[in-house]
């Protein structure tokens, strides 16, 4: 499952539920996958932020490297 | 005594100058040949050479004389030149001053040129298709130029502070003169056989004699076979060569084919850190507005409150009963309005009613009604009952009265009681 694909769907599942629309049952489907689906889309926005973090991190002086004259 | 022997250099000229001034036939010369080198100075005057394929001239017209000329001369252009011979003393050179010019048609080596441009074009030697790439960050680069002189020292200096990393390899050649375009032809693809990233072919700038052997088919086919992408830089900012059309880029000087060829490396290093930038402030861009969204997301009513969305099922859901209850409690007083009425009905009907008035009714030994007198013959016992209770009694006498059928079918009574009525309806 892709981040965006859960964005997508976390997004398509908010809409639904309201709208109201939709049988009881299947609400409570709906807020259960939603609520999955938003903690997934956190831990992997969580888990890239630190990636990130942790790649600049140990690469910080890439940047300034001096080449001679 | 021996200092007379000497004489000033300016003595010299002068003394030249005034031998040439007294021969008749150099003071109203005709020339015919070919307009080089030609320099249009601020002032209005025009200084250029005239020339034929082996010797030229120096030449002078003044603004005075060259304002009535009807054409712009140019390099190459063939001319007819009238004037007079005259030697300028402060560089010690004879120069014609011309009074008269007038065109004799194209000039030689213009005409070569254009009829060359014309095959090599049709041939598709200058087809852009064909160009060739300059790699953008070369490791080694040719030099096809002669060894000493101006242009391979600004391309080597000019390489040097771009990029010092650069490797460089001279292959040193003729750039002028008789076997300058087969040495030129044979460097270059000499360089073939080298590692080499790109290939600058040049020398620095000249008269365009100078430059012929650039504008030689056989250095231009040379450039044209080369697999090693060729700039050309032939130190001639205003005209260009057939080197310049065949080769995949053309800079006007050697020092310009340099940078073409090597990126500087310090603008190189500061676009890396540039799109580090970016690249970082992107990647932190994108998970701030997914955060956003998700957020957004998030704090949704439908998430936060979950129980809104049985509220509405419970409102429903109450709204439904109620209307049910409603419902039913109307059915029922509609239904217990049509008993009532017909318990009344009934009533009326009683036949207790009837006992209350006084009335009474036999019923036979059997249990039936007795509805005729027919049915019972003297002696017979009979039950009767009255509104407060039975009693037995003997048939004693009969007699038949005519008037009795009418009366029959109003003491019909519906079978079963009141209390059963009201039993099914609860």
């Amino acid at each position: 499952m892709t981040f965006e694909g859960s964005l997508g769907e976390l997004e398509s599942i908010v809409k639904k539920l309201e709208t109201g629309d939709v049988e009881l049952d299947k609400a409570m489907e709906y807020f259960k996958k939603g609520v999955e689906l938003s903690k997934f889309c956190h831990d992997k926005l969580a888990a890239t932020e630190e990636s990130v973090n942790k790649i600049l991190a140990e690469n910080g002086d890439l940047m300034k490297f001096v080449i001679k004259s | 005594m021996e200092r007379d022997l000497y004489v000033s250099v300016s003595d010299l000229n002068r003394y030249i100058k005034n031998r040439l001034k007294s021969d008749e036939a150099l003071m109203n010369v005709f020339i015919r040949g070919e307009i080089s080198n030609f320099k249009d100075h601020f002032r209005g005057h025009y200084y250029f050479s005239i020339k034929d394929e082996g010797s030229k001239i120096d030449a002078v017209m003044f603004a005075n004389k060259n304002k009535y000329l009807n054409f712009k001369p140019r390099d190459g252009m063939k001319v007819l030149v009238v004037g007079a011979i005259d030697v300028y003393e402060t560089t010690g050179s004879y120069q014609i001053y011309v009074e008269i010019m007038e065109e004799d048609g194209l000039g030689n080596l213009h005409v070569k040129f254009e009829q060359l441009k014309e095959k090599l074009a049709s041939e598709g030697l200058f087809d852009v298709a064909h160009k060739r790439e300059i790699p953008k960050f070369p490791s080694t680069i040719g030099i096809v130029t002669a060894p000493t002189g101006a242009a391979v020292k600004d391309i080597l200096s000019t390489i040097e502070r771009r990029n010092p990393a650069t490797k460089t390899i001279i292959f040193p050649t003729l750039v002028q003169g008789e076997g300058s375009k087969e040495a030129i032809a044979r460097q270059i693809e000499k360089a073939q056989s080298f590692d080499i990233d790109v290939l600058i072919v040049g020398r620095g700038g000249g008269s365009i004699e100078d430059l012929w052997a650039f504008n030689e088919e056989i250095v231009a086919r040379a450039i044209y076979n080369s697999k090693i992408p060729v700039i050309s830089a032939v130190g001639h900012e205003i005209d260009f060569t057939i080197s310049d059309f065949v080769a995949d880029m053309r800079a006007a000087t050697p020092t310009g084919a340099a940078e073409m060829a090597v990126p500087n490396v310090i603008d190189v290093l500061e676009s890396i850190e540039q799109m580090n930038i970016r690249m970082i402030n992107g990647v932190k861009n994108m998970i701030k507005t997914y955060m956003t969204k998700l957020e957004t997301l998030d704090n949704s009513r439908v998430l936060t409150k979950p129980m809104e969305m049985y509220a509405l099922k419970e409102q429903k859901l109450d709204n439904i009963l109620e209307r049910f209850r409603v419902g039913f409690i109307n059915y029922y007083n509609t239904k217990s309005k049509n008993v009532d009425y017909l318990i009344d009905k009934l009533n009326t009907l009683s036949p207790l009613n009837s006992l209350k008035r006084g009335y009474s009714f036999t019923t036979l030994e059997d249990g039936n009604l007795l509805k005729s007198v027919t049915n019972v013959r003297i002696g017979d016992r009979v039950s009767i009952e009255v509104v407060d209770g039975k009693f037995s009694a003997i048939v004693g006498a009969t007699h038949v009265c005519h008037t009795a059928k009418d009366n029959r079918k109003k003491g019909k009574i519906i079978n079963g009681s009141i209390d059963d009525i009201q039993l099914k309806l609860e």
